[in-house]
């Protein structure tokens, strides 16, 4: 009737591609503390000792069941959990895994297009998904009308005495199986603009950050830096600018430096500090550390180790000051001794201060902790550029030494010139969808390829540098783009019903072909089989 | 789960050729052979269809309308095949037998060849109704070729009365009505609908030739 050729080329597309609906899904990065020691970088979270490991089989196929109702009892075994996130409280997770046995969780994460802000939803729980270990596999997948239709068909089913032709909810996750990440190349970038040469040495002025980043789930839920490095892009954007016109080249050097490793106790800022050529350390006059600029709340903090008694440094600290007032922000300095034993860089200036380069770090945090759980505040593109202008007016009022001049002059980024949302906006939105966490970004990783031809524009000398991080503390595991396919299925009590009537079905049709004489065929087969064991039997 | 699933379609699908072959004459006359010469008599014909198909139909867009014509016209070919398989067996067994042979024999091709393979779709975790109505399509199809051989078989007898040539050509007409109706009903309204099709379709057209080739014995 049909062209079998066809439908034999069909088959194996047929065999391949189900209706089955499919999604993305982020997994819970996983982690582990290789040593007894205290992990580096996370100091404050984890306890001696314990991994934050979460243990992910290649494929599993799971059952769905509805979890909305925390507080119940019985056993879920075999079972991936729907839970949404605004659902969720900090008992929801230990109780489904340690006293339900869940084998995995579906976090549902409200769209994004909604809310536009990623994972604000989990800030209650996210501390408690990172310092401990978890026996099931945690997923992250935002909610679309797929989604929300298996969540409202799991919850009406729930509860229901399954009959064979209910429905169920079948989950294969497509994940390969999470590998150690031992290897990793930390690449560093820096990028000099040069001013007019002084007589002797022509000072210079560094201003850094750095682009890697944390995130529990990279893509669903929003990582610990996602403005530092925008910060500077924007700073080299307005700067180059000044640089290249000679009447408003100053008589200043200006480096812009671009560090990885941050999550492995700043072990880019270390290696860059340590290989610094020569002469460069020697024009250094002061580096800017740019950290969190908004995340911690309204104010700015300026973290220096101790005050200098530098009359230079003391004007930029003077310059800050009159253009945080002008531009009416909260600033101002931090004072923390170093603690020379201490093994935990807490701030990123602390690297350059062991090595006797004045530095300071600016950020929106009062204190350090390197994953600012809790305070992730809803913001504005236009409350971060403010920040960014008053980094850019700063700086600039310190290179052309106006911090006692009239206060309209205090303005150098203005009409043509100032900083642009656009562009903030955008690479925000980048940087919070796209983290660069180092253990799971490659050469390949588009987002850092990006930053770094961003960062190599407007007419700098640059310079790259990667090396080699070993022995870690935390061992991150490989974190692949995970599938999850849900197909619907029926019960195993069909399949079972279906073969008894489909034999019931043959019998009857071979009794109606044959008439009565079937009915006798059938008797002797029985027969005959019991005689046949009852001879074993003897 | 999905293989016992899979079992099932098959058995389903497939079943229904094994006991039709061991619980009717054809067991008793060991009339395999015969069925082997329908078998191959359904390759070939779909073969010289598909050389046809690649002559005279070039590569379009047509409505579903004309798709489902065409391939009803080109049923003729079906016939013509079917007719030739059957002219094939040797006349020493009974003309039932004979019949029963042919339309056996073409229709495990057919299911094995054009329904089989999309059964395989049910070893995907998804369940779908689809592969339980493709299997039991494949028992209706043995329903329908039986139809259809018989008028064959009719047509075949070189002193046919007008009434019964006439009877004849309206029941191979009816048949590829039928196969027009559940094509376009699939197409139209999915397959629930053309497995209701099918099952009217093939059943009414194998009473209906029941009665007709007992009538032309009897005449």
């Amino acid at each position: 009737m049909r062209h079998s050729i066809r439908y034999l080329i069909l088959l194996l597309c047929i065999c391949l591609c189900q209706a089955a609906f499919e999604f993305p899904a982020s997994r819970l990065a996983q982690l582990e503390l290789g040593h007894a020691l205290y992990s580096s970088s996370f100091p404050n979270l984890f306890p001696a000792g314990n991994n934050a490991s979460v243990k992910v089989g290649s494929q599993r196929v799971y059952f769905a069941a509805q979890a909305v109702d925390s507080q119940g009892t019985g056993s879920l075994r075999r079972t991936v959990v729907l839970v949404k996130a605004t659902d969720l409280t900090e008992d929801t997770l230990p109780n489904l895994v340690d006293n339900r046995n869940a084998e995995a969780i579906l976090i549902v994460l409200p769209n994004e297009q909604n809310t536009n802000q990623l994972g604000d939803s989990l800030d209650n729980i996210q501390k408690t998904l990172l310092t401990r270990s978890w026996d099931a596999s945690i997923y992250f997948a935002f909610e679309d009308e797929h989604l929300s239709s298996i969540l409202s068909d799991v919850k009406k089913t729930h509860g229901l005495a399954t009959s064979p032709l209910t429905d169920h909810w079948h989950f294969v996750s497509t994940s390969s199986d999470a590998k150690p990440v031992t290897d990793l190349t930390i690449t560093n970038l820096q990028n000099l603009f040069k001013g007019y040469p002084r007589k002797g040495i022509t000072p210079t002025l560094a201003v850094t950050a750095s682009y890697d980043s944390f995130s529990l789930a990279p893509g669903a839920i929003r990582p610990n830096n996602d403005n530092g490095a925008v910060a500077l892009l924007e700073l080299i954007r307005l700067f180059s600018k000044l640089y290249n016109n000679p009447e408003t080249k100053p008589e200043y050097n200006l480096l812009f430096l671009l560090v990885g490793g941050s999550t492995f106790n700043h072990a880019g800022t270390k290696h860059w500090a340590n290989n610094v050529e020569a002469s460069l350390q020697e024009s250094l006059s002061f580096v800017l550390c740019l950290d969190d600029l908004i995340n911690g709340g309204e104010k700015l903090n300026l973290h220096v180790s101790r005050v200098s008694r530098d009359d230079n440094i003391k004007s930029l600290y003077q310059s800050m000051e009159a253009t945080a007032k002008f531009l009416e922000l909260d600033f101002s300095i931090q004072t923390k001794k170093i603690n020379v034993s201490d093994p935990v860089v807490h701030w990123q200036h602390e690297v350059f201060s062991m090595k006797k380069i004045l530095a300071a770090t600016l950020s929106s945090h009062s204190s350090s902790s390197p994953l600012h759980f809790n305070e992730h505040r809803r913001y504005t593109a236009e409350e971060l550029t403010k920040r960014i202008r008053f980094v850019a007016e700063s700086l600039a009022n310190f290179i052309y030494k106006r911090v006692d001049g009239p206060i309209r002059q205090l303005e150098t980024f203005q009409e043509e010139l100032s900083p642009s949302e656009n562009f903030v906006d955008s690479y925000t939105r980048a940087f919070r969808h796209l983290p660069i966490v180092q253990a799971y970004s490659d050469k390949e990783d588009a987002m850092m390829n990006e930053v770094f031809k961003m960062f190599k524009g407007g007419n700098g000398e640059t310079t790259e540098q990667q090396f080699k991080q070993k022995n870690t503390d935390i061992t991150f595991y490989t974190q692949s783009r995970n599938v999850i396919k849900a197909s619907r299925v029926k019960p195993s009590s069909f399949d079972i019903i279906l073969s008894l009537i489909i034999a019931a079905y043959f019998s009857l049709y071979y009794v109606m072909l044959k008439g009565p004489a079937a009915l006798r065929e059938l008797k002797e087969l029985i027969w005959s089989s019991k005689k046949e064991k009852t001879k074993k039997m003897k | 789960m999905t293989w016992f699933h899979f079992a099932n379609c098959i058995a389903l699908a497939l079943g229904p050729v094994y006991i039709t072959y061991k619980g009717s004459a054809l067991a008793e006359y060991r009339a395999f052979s015969a069925c082997l010469v329908g078998f191959f008599g359904y390759i070939s014909t779909q073969l010289l269809k598909m050389i046809l198909i690649a002559i005279l139909f070039p590569l379009q867009d047509s409505e579903p309308f004309q798709q489902e014509f065409g391939r009803a016209v080109l049923f003729a070919v079906d016939i013509i095949g079917n007719y030739i398989t059957l002219s094939r067996l040797s006349k020493g067994t009974p003309r039932e037998v004979r019949v029963l042979a042919a339309a056996l024999g073409w229709s495990a091709a057919e299911i094995a060849l054009a329904n089989g393979p999309t059964l395989f779709g049910a070893l995907s975790l998804e369940f779908e109704w689809t592969y339980i109505q493709r299997a039991l399509e494949s028992n209706l199809i043995i329903l329908f070729y039986i139809s259809l051989t018989r008028a064959n078989q009719i047509f075949m007898r070189k002193n046919n009365t007008p009434t019964e040539q006439s009877l004849v050509i309206a029941l191979v007409f009816a048949c590829v009505i039928v196969h027009f109706a559940v094509g376009y009903s699939r197409v139209l309204m999915g397959g629930l609908a053309s497995l209701i099709v099918f099952t009217v379709g093939s059943l009414s057209l194998f009473v209906v030739s029941s009665i007709i080739s007992r009538y032309a014995k009897v005449e």
